[in-house]
């Protein structure tokens, strides 16, 4: 594999950086939430929920990712009990009630960090004592009695889990460089503070700089297109007359909720019965694109009845048929493994190895990193350029005539697409050195 | 290859800072999908004190996919076979997105407690498994001692 090291590990740090886990709370005052923010938590992608759906079994998971299950086994992934799409039902509750959370979560676990702080400032002396003493004991309490003496000795505990609990654990890990990232990804450093800009909260710098930052400007994005009592103000700063309707816009959400089931259930195809241009023409009268081979078209409708079926019956905020489009097209790009041998789509598939789709979401427009880019990637496309170049020695062997240079440039336009593309003009001169080559030596 | 799922992220951070005693799963450097991984043999099973080695791999498709796991150290067992698969419901029929690595390797460590010589893999070890276990037990004890010495 030719991946640039370098840029896989910082993109893989940032999102450890991202991943958030139950176990956060662990190190807090707080660690009954724990078992909270694993119960809102999808089996499948052990994220928290987004569009919840109910199974008759009385089991909830994202409505992607158990339909995606469904189109393998028709069973549910926790207790087996038989299962079929059309007798999931969507829980608008569950998503308001984890919708909220998530919001909450946040300022959450930064209040009870704060509150470990304060309190381990007030009660420094006992840390000592602390450390080398009882945890044992407390640790194997239940929670019931844990809320009571914290109430007379708040810091013992507290200060007890953080040290022996959580940072040694982690120190103690293995020497590898992977290894040592996952490990030490939760440590966040928690020296200066700094208001954020957005909110007026104050964070720890790092946290502020990596996470919160986005967040912050990402709930103020949706926050503004997902408003639905028409308040004076559209975001405030602080505490104002529209402050109490945002803060409980969930819950009118839910209240509102359950009046868009216009849209039609997109049906499963029996494809064994279809021609190809039954197959096609089912495709295009969806506006999808018929390219590929018959089991691409398949995968492709597959996938788009998901997106649909999930979009139109479960969740509470569908999006147009265009962004679903949008969203299969993206997923084509990752999950075609090179089984297509268009120079077009083996580029495509190049592109999206490496990296999120949300990175790949502005390669056409101008905030994309297009010089980063061509050095990330420096090798790939040199390998490409190798391949090229290999082919085209083939083919001249094969053809042994000047019809051969012809046939060059067609195959050199395949390899990059993107001929016209101004920044690209590094990867054109080496090209173009390429296409003098064959010609000179005929 | 698709990129690496949020999942598989939070997983391989599990068992790297919260590992399962007497197991270990370290990812690979190259390839964030292949992972090598430790069983210690269970007390009181013929493979107790030793350390076995496995590999195991996400495929594209994890977690809809079972993982594909493997025995890399020699073992004695009648559902182990002599390349190292292994015959094990969860890694099968019985595979479900709601497991994880996590429970995928405590499974087979529950195997390596109790052999099922009903339900073979390698049929050889399987029939002497039940024409006379104890030689087969002792077998399996010898194999351990030879070929899964702790590092």
């Amino acid at each position: 594999m030719t991946t640039n090291r370098g840029a896989r590990d910082s993109k893989l740090e940032q999102d450890i950086q991202d991943v958030t886990d139950p176990r956060d709370f662990l190190q807090t005052s707080l660690p009954q939430m724990m078992d909270i923010d694993t119960l809102l938590r999808c089996h499948i992608c052990k994220d928290f929920i987004k569009i919840p759906v109910l199974t008759p079994c009385g089991h909830t998971f994202c409505s992607l990712c158990i339909r995606e299950y469904l189109n393998r086994e028709l069973k549910c992934p926790l207790c087996l009990a038989e299962l079929r799409e059309s007798m999931l039902r969507s829980e608008f509750l569950v998503n308001e009630i984890i919708e909220s959370y998530k919001q909450a979560r946040v300022h959450l676990l930064e209040a009870l960090h704060k509150h470990n702080k304060s309190v381990a400032a007030q009660d420094e002396d006992f840390t000592i004592e602390i450390a080398s003493g009882d945890n044992e004991e407390e640790a194997s309490d239940d929670d019931i009695k844990i809320i009571e003496t914290r109430a007379s000795r708040p810091a013992k505990r507290v200060i007890g889990t953080v040290t022996s609990g959580g940072k040694r654990a982690r120190q103690e890990l293995g020497n590898s460089g992977i290894t040592a990232m996952f490990g030490k990804s939760k440590e966040k450093a928690q020296g200066e503070t700094a208001s954020c800009p957005i909110c007026n909260k104050s964070f720890s710098l790092d946290y502020l700089q990596r996470t919160h930052l986005d967040d912050c400007l990402v709930s103020m994005n949706s926050a503004v297109k997902t408003e639905y009592k028409p308040t004076s103000e559209p975001e405030t700063k602080s505490k104002s007359p529209g402050f109490e309707s945002h803060i409980t816009k969930h819950t009118n959400r839910y209240l509102e909720s359950g009046q868009n089931k216009n849209s039609a259930r997109l049906p499963k195809l029996n494809f064994p019965s279809m021609s190809q241009s039954q197959l096609k023409q089912k495709l295009s009268s969806l506006s999808l694109p018929v390219n590929g081979n018959r089991q691409q078209m398949i995968n492709r409708y597959n996938h788009f009845e998901m997106l649909w079926n999930s979009n139109f019956l479960d969740s509470m905020e569908p999006v147009s048929e265009r962004d679903l489009r949008r969203k299969l097209a993206s997923w084509e790009a990752s999950h075609n493994n090179g089984d297509n041998i268009q120079g077009k789509s083996s580029i495509s598939t190049m592109l999206s190895g490496k990296t999120t789709l949300s990175r790949l979401k502005d390669f056409k427009n101008d905030r994309f990193d297009r010089k980063g880019w061509i050095r990330a990637h420096r090798t790939e496309f040199q390998e490409l350029l190798m391949e090229a170049r290999d082919s085209l020695k083939k083919m001249k062997n094969s053809e042994q005539s000047s019809t051969s240079h012809s046939m060059n440039k067609p195959l050199l336009d395949q390899v990059i697409p993107d001929s016209k593309d101004v920044q690209l003009q590094e990867m054109q001169t080496e090209t173009d050195q390429l296409r003098e080559e064959p010609s000179s030596r005929i | 290859m698709a990129s690496l799922p949020k999942r598989i992220i939070k997983e391989t951070e599990r068992l790297v800072s919260d590992p399962v005693p007497g197991i270990t799963a370290q990812p690979h450097e190259d390839n964030l999908r292949y992972f090598q991984v430790t069983i210690e043999g269970p007390q009181q099973s013929p493979y107790e004190s030793g350390v076995f080695e496995l590999e195991l791999f996400l495929p594209d498709d994890y977690p809809m996919e079972a993982p594909k796991v493997r025995f890399l150290t020699k073992i004695y067992h009648p559902n182990i076979d002599r390349l190292g698969r292994i015959c094990l419901d969860v890694l099968k029929t019985n595979w479900s997105p709601a497991l994880q690595i996590r429970t995928v390797l405590l499974s087979i460590q529950a195997l390596l407690a109790s052999p099922n010589p009903n339900d073979p893999l390698a049929n050889d070890v399987a029939e002497d498994w039940i024409k006379n276990e104890e030689a087969a037990i002792e077998k399996a004890r010898e194999w351990t001692r030879l070929y899964a010495k702790p590092k």
